[in-house]
């Protein structure tokens, strides 16, 4: 299969007949590539229901129109995305991360992330304890929720599939998660307390995604 | 006595290439437009061009160009966090230009650039040319796509030819690297430089937009002069456009090809 290639700037086709997404950009009726890779159509997700349903809008029948480039993509964290982090500093009132990945994309260097108070657990938020729910070095699956000032990003663990994935005992014994606020050392069967994150699915699509 | 290791210097590269193998010949002799006003570059040499890309491969994306005599190399690091309190929603660009000490005929000091000779380089010049690179940049960049972050351009000038081809080539290296670097651009900027007896103009073009990102005029000239040249800029920022297309779509298919040979193997 022959691919296309462009250059940024190069005028892709008019806005009517594709939407732009990633690699692209949308200006006076027309879609511009914005990076250099190789042009892919994709047909967009509702592309089979929309046949047998007219009711669905035009806009779901476009394709979507990305550019490429295999060896080089850059992640950027973003407001909505999904970010690893490793937790560096747990205080009363917030923790502090460094995020090193973001929807499986590593990042080329760390961004620095908080986790406030109120934006750890969705239930019970007045009562929950930071140094219960994190430790050092715990690494940590949560969203970004804001730019936030200038040091750091905001994030936010507050849905069940958000929270530890891997951590460790004090003597560096892996713990195994057993409920949703509690995990295990296998050795001594002592019980720490964690956010821990409900892997599911779905969750699971969209970091590959 | 420290040993290298510990203060962070490195020794030097692991592998030693010929310069000459990654230099692109590009010899872009436009024989169409001889209509005099190419007699102010009197020097064929003027319109060589070598561009390659990727050198630098501890950068997000590298390039060095030659125009005419005129040798550069620039490195693109970022986009990384900011730490500076100014707006977030946007992103930031640093750029540094450096002059080599050997890139003129009289040696630059690179600590501190002193001239007796007010005609020479003063030490505003390096800080004078950040200036107008970032002016020609900023209109090109989708910068609100890395949301608190900064760019770093570092552009080093190893040999300077004359004083016509060195934005043009600043701009033509900076340009590559981006792309180079996978930054979001609305287009590839090319710039040109022409010198008319002591009057200096440079354009910044973007061909796709058929948009002039800067204009930097330095002397006197009519109105219906400048227009000429400005045309005569906006043509030959043509030929080097096309010049960077055939690079990037080169290497880009070479890349290609290797990755699908290594998957057969």
């Amino acid at each position: 299969m022959s691919s296309y290639y462009c250059v940024p700037g190069d005028r892709l086709c008019p806005a009517d007949s594709a939407r732009p997404g990633p690699g692209t950009y949308e200006k006076q009726g027309c879609i511009f590539a914005s990076i250099a890779g190789s042009i892919k159509l994709n047909l967009s997700e509702n592309e089979l229901g929309a046949v047998s349903h007219n009711k669905n809008t035009s806009n779901n029948e476009k394709p979507i129109i990305t550019v490429v480039r295999e060896e080089h993509q850059l992640a950027v964290p973003t407001v909505g995305l999904l970010a690893y982090c490793k937790i560096t500093h747990v205080s009363p009132r917030f923790v502090r991360c460094n995020m090193f990945a973001i929807n499986n994309q590593p990042l080329k260097s760390i961004c620095h992330g908080m986790i406030k108070r109120e934006a750890i657990d969705s239930n019970n938020k007045d009562t929950v304890e930071c140094s219960q729910k994190f430790r050092p070095d715990d690494i940590v699956i949560a969203r970004i929720i804001s730019l936030g000032d200038s040091n750091s990003y905001l994030l936010s663990t507050a849905e069940p599939e958000l929270g530890v994935v891997a951590a460790r005992t004090s003597t560096g014994e892996t713990l195994v998660p057993v409920a949703c606020c509690k995990m295990r050392c296998p050795k001594t069967n002592i019980i720490e307390s964690r956010k821990v994150a409900k892997i599911q699915n779905d969750f699971i699509e969209e970091t590959e995604r | 006595m420290l040993s290298n290791t510990n203060c962070g210097w490195v020794d030097g590269p692991e592998e030693l290439f010929d310069p000459l193998q990654f230099a692109v010949d590009l010899e872009m002799t436009d024989k169409s437009s001889d209509n005099g006003v190419r007699d102010v570059n009197s020097l064929k040499n003027d319109d060589r061009v070598f561009i390659s890309k990727g050198l630098i491969t501890k950068a997000n994306g590298s390039s060095y160009v030659e125009l005419g005599l005129t040798k550069i190399t620039c490195s693109i690091y970022g986009p990384h966090e900011t730490t500076t309190d100014e707006s977030y929603s946007k992103c930031l660009l640093d750029t540094s230009i450096k002059f080599s000490p050997f890139s003129r005929p009289k040696r630059i000091d690179p600590l501190r650039i002193t001239y007796e000779n007010s005609n020479e380089m003063d030490d505003t010049e390096e800080a004078e040319l950040c200036s107008m690179l970032e002016e020609c940049l900023l209109p090109c960049i989708l910068l609100h796509k890395y949301p608190k972050s900064q760019i770093d351009i570092i552009i080093d000038i190893i040999q300077e030819d004359n004083e016509a081809n060195l934005l043009s080539a600043i701009v033509l290296s900076t340009t590559v690297a981006l792309i180079d670097a996978c930054i979001e651009l609305y287009d590839t900027v090319v710039a040109k430089s022409l010198k008319i007896d002591s009057n200096l103009l440079t354009v910044c073009y973007m061909p796709n937009l058929a948009q002039v990102s800067s204009l930097f005029f330095d002397g006197e000239l009519t109105t219906n002069e400048l227009d000429k040249y400005v045309d005569e800029c906006i043509k030959q920022c043509h030929i080097l456009h096309k010049a960077i297309c055939k690079v990037i779509i080169d290497d880009l298919k070479n890349k290609d090809q290797e990755s699908k040979q290594t998957k057969i193997a």
